[in-house]
């Protein structure tokens, strides 16, 4: 029985492996989220600013001018103010920060000093971004003493959770490999499936001697197999870059367990989908679909704790989110608090896919 | 037999063909739509921080600061009675940081003594991070010069800086209304990809090629065909696409900017069905064809204004995207929309490229679909 799975494994693996079509199905949609991820992390990181400084010799207006340019949230270019004027118009810039001419001596003199903010309000999340900045800038002006004593005597005592910050694109990238480790179990387990009928090889299956059960659980292997090398793949390609730190052992063995998982809770939905759909087009559209909303859901992009209530309500039920919970401590922070829940959760979801689409392929082998 | 005659005869055996294997037809409709729930999804989570607060402090100060944590553009408040409770909302995934009001802060304000917030932050990553830190600023400085109960006598009459801002437009629109009408952009592009595509594609695929081609139809002929079935299909699907922005809301601001949105529909489509006519002239298999629409398409999305002026994302970015008609095609939706160009150049710019893109990809569609007549 066991050699039957793994005979009927290892050719559904070398099929997936010499489709060039099935392997570009396969990582393609998770590539382009890679790509997307990346734009979308230099689009909304920080946006170009100028700094228009009209009171050249103030040492006031040095110091506001030195803020805005360390301020990280910003890309900032001292400009002259008709450069600044033209660089908006050409939106080059999505706001101009104009130090007036006696910026200093009002400091000096004791009376409020008030800069100019241009802000290109295109949409609420870029401009309040900007609006977010500069305060910020503010702030700091107001810490380094260049208006005199501080006059802010409120504070922020700041405790992490985690020892470091990761950066976004390693964020995503967590959620991406879930999706990617999600989408290779539904459509190799769902094409391995679904060929049997398109190219008639399925006579030849239910003639042979292999029980049944041994045929479906080859077909959940072979995604399972092909989930873990991609994944694996995407973790090493991740560390080399030095997008990801490499994880130790523990944090290794914890990723495997998610990632497996995982991948049987999806190879099993994948040959569910390919009884029920029989079609590789559909089993194709269904699967891609289905992968990317599950990582949506499941805090692929933000976390959960971002959604309304009530899509908090529906990540809590969808195998995705326990997954990219445990790898994102696996491989990010270090420890993973919650992983015993996460292991359990998902050994259930793949216990249930399993109940669903061993006994789906079997009455469709039967039909 | 005219080749208007012929180029008809084809557009209505395209049709019968959508009907008869709609997956084509029900993809370009459904991805855009997917598409606008993914981005709703994604406006909705990245509008507010959820952070759950603790004010300890009953005092004015503590009231006041707990205003202005609301006026800081960036939180989702959830009132809580202590850091532990703030802390489980954490490890429920229903709160990213605890901000606590500590007890005694309205006292230590009062006296001139100095004060801290206590916030305890769920560092996912270092921009959701930096979300709360840089929020806390203005949340600090909108307490000394908005809500300040009572100005005690040591403490500044106000700030020695502040700041007039002067927003560039009247009104400033919302992020999902801005995000959703890029969808129509996607519905175009994508649709217009793979129908265009499919058509000659099935030709290929099916070996119907050889009798089309041994025929005395002109090559414009059948991209006319092909283009104008395509047009008819993704025209409903575009439609469904702008009928579910308008249902959820998201409309012109005005209802005479509804037919430049029909006109830029109708161009961006003619464009993208002619692109996909000779993408699938070239690769004949709708298996390639598929991969490519989403690979290159999304990939170029996204960098032509899907979340802002194209410039702002980077010049080498914004570079590739001016030479693409995907960032004018936006730009002319969102003017369409929201009255704004984000591209500099506005109507003449864009429409001429728009304009000279369609030309372009009609003749690319037929000088492809010759060339493999006669070379292949």
């Amino acid at each position: 029985m066991l050699r039957s799975i793994w005979a009927i494994a290892a050719k559904d693996l070398a099929v997936w492996v010499r489709s060039p079509a099935v392997l570009a199905v396969t990582v393609l949609p998770s590539l382009v989220l890679v790509l997307v991820l990346g734009l979308q992390s230099v689009a909304v990181g920080s946006m170009p600013v100028a700094v228009v400084n009209a009171d050249a010799h103030g040492a006031a207006a040095a110091a506001m001018e030195r803020a805005a340019l360390s301020y990280s949230g910003f890309r900032p270019q001292v400009m002259t103010a008709p450069a600044a004027r033209r660089a908006m118009r050409s939106l080059r810039v999505a706001a101009v920060l104009t130090i007036p001419a006696g910026f200093s001596a009002d400091l000096a003199a004791g009376r409020q000093a008030a800069l100019d903010w241009r802000v290109r309000n295109f949409n609420a999340d870029t401009a309040d971004d900007l609006r977010r900045g500069l305060p910020d800038v503010v702030m700091a002006f107001l810490r380094s003493g260049a208006a005199g004593p501080d006059p802010v005597h409120i504070g922020v005592a700041e405790t992490d959770l985690h020892p470091r910050d990761v950066s976004l694109v390693a964020f995503e990238m967590v959620g991406v490999l879930a999706m990617l480790i999600l989408q290779a179990g539904l459509v190799n387990a769902g094409l391995a499936a679904v060929r049997e009928w398109q190219t008639g090889s399925v006579k030849e299956l239910l003639l042979s001697p292999v029980p049944r059960i041994g045929v479906v659980l080859g077909k959940v292997v072979a995604g399972v197999v092909a989930a873990d090398l991609v994944g694996g793949l995407v973790i090493a390609v991740a560390a080399a870059g030095g997008v990801i730190g490499v994880p130790g052992p523990g944090g290794a063995l914890l990723a495997l367990a998610a990632a497996t998982l995982l991948a049987v809770s999806a190879s099993a939905l994948g040959v569910a989908l390919a009884a029920a759909l029989r079609v590789q087009e559909r089993v194709i559209a269904v699967s891609i679909n289905l992968s990317f909303y599950l990582f949506f859901l499941g805090g692929g992009i933000v976390a959960p704790a971002y959604l309304p209530a009530w899509l908090r309500g529906v990540a809590r039920v969808i195998p995705v989110t326990y997954a990219v919970d445990a790898l994102r401590g696996a491989l990010l922070y270090g420890a993973a608090p919650a992983a015993g829940r996460d292991l359990a959760v998902l050994g259930a979801f793949a216990a249930a896919a399993l109940a669903v689409g061993v006994p789906a392929l079997r009455r469709g082998l039967a039909h | 037999m005219s080749g208007l005659a012929q180029a008809w005869a084809i557009c209505r055996n395209e049709l019968a063909l959508a009907l008869a294997e709609p997956l084509a037809t029900i993809l370009s409709m459904l991805v855009p739509l997917n598409f606008l729930v993914l981005f709703i999804l994604f406006a909705v989570g990245g509008g507010r921080v959820p952070v759950a607060v603790v004010r300890s402090d009953t005092g004015v100060y503590g009231q006041a600061m707990g205003r202005s944590l609301n006026g800081a553009l960036t939180f989702d408040l959830h009132p809580v009675a202590s850091a532990a409770a703030g802390r489980a909302l954490i490890a429920r995934q229903d709160a990213v940081a605890v901000i606590a009001v500590p007890p005694g802060f309205s006292r230590a304000v009062a006296a001139g003594g100095t004060a801290s917030l206590r916030l305890t932050l769920d560092n996912l990553n270092q921009d959701f991070a930096d979300d709360v830190r840089r929020a806390l600023p203005l949340a600090i400085l909108n307490f000394y010069q908005y809500h300040q109960p009572a100005q005690p006598a040591h403490l500044p009459r106000a700030l020695p800086v502040t700041w007039r801002e002067i927003d560039t437009y009247p009104r400033t629109v919302g992020f999902l209304p801005y995000l959703a009408v890029s969808i129509l952009t996607v519905a175009t592009l994508l649709g217009g990809l793979l129908l265009g595509g499919r058509g000659v594609a099935g030709e290929w695929e099916r070996g119907t090629i050889k009798e089309l081609l041994l025929s005395p139809t002109p090559g414009w002929a059948v991209a006319a065909g092909k283009i104008s079935a395509g047009f008819l299909i993704g025209i409903v699907s575009v439609l469904v696409v702008l009928g579910v922005l308008l249902a959820i809301g998201v409309r012109p601001d005005t209802w005479a900017g509804l037919p430049g949105v029909a006109a830029v529909l109708c161009v961006t489509l003619l464009v993208f069905l002619s692109l996909g006519v000779a993408a699938g002239s070239l690769l004949r298999r709708l298996n390639a064809v598929a991969p490519l629409a989403f690979g290159l398409g999304l990939p170029l999305f996204f960098i032509s204004g899907a979340f802002g002026p194209i410039a702002w994302g980077g010049e080498a970015a914004a570079a590739v995207a001016r030479l693409f008609p995907v960032a004018y095609a936006d730009a002319a939706f969102q003017h369409a929309f929201h009255g704004y160009w984000p591209l500099v150049g506005g109507a003449p710019l864009v429409w001429g490229v728009l304009l000279l893109w369609a030309v372009a990809a009609v003749a690319c569609s037929v000088w492809v679909y010759e060339r493999s007549t006669s070379a292949h």
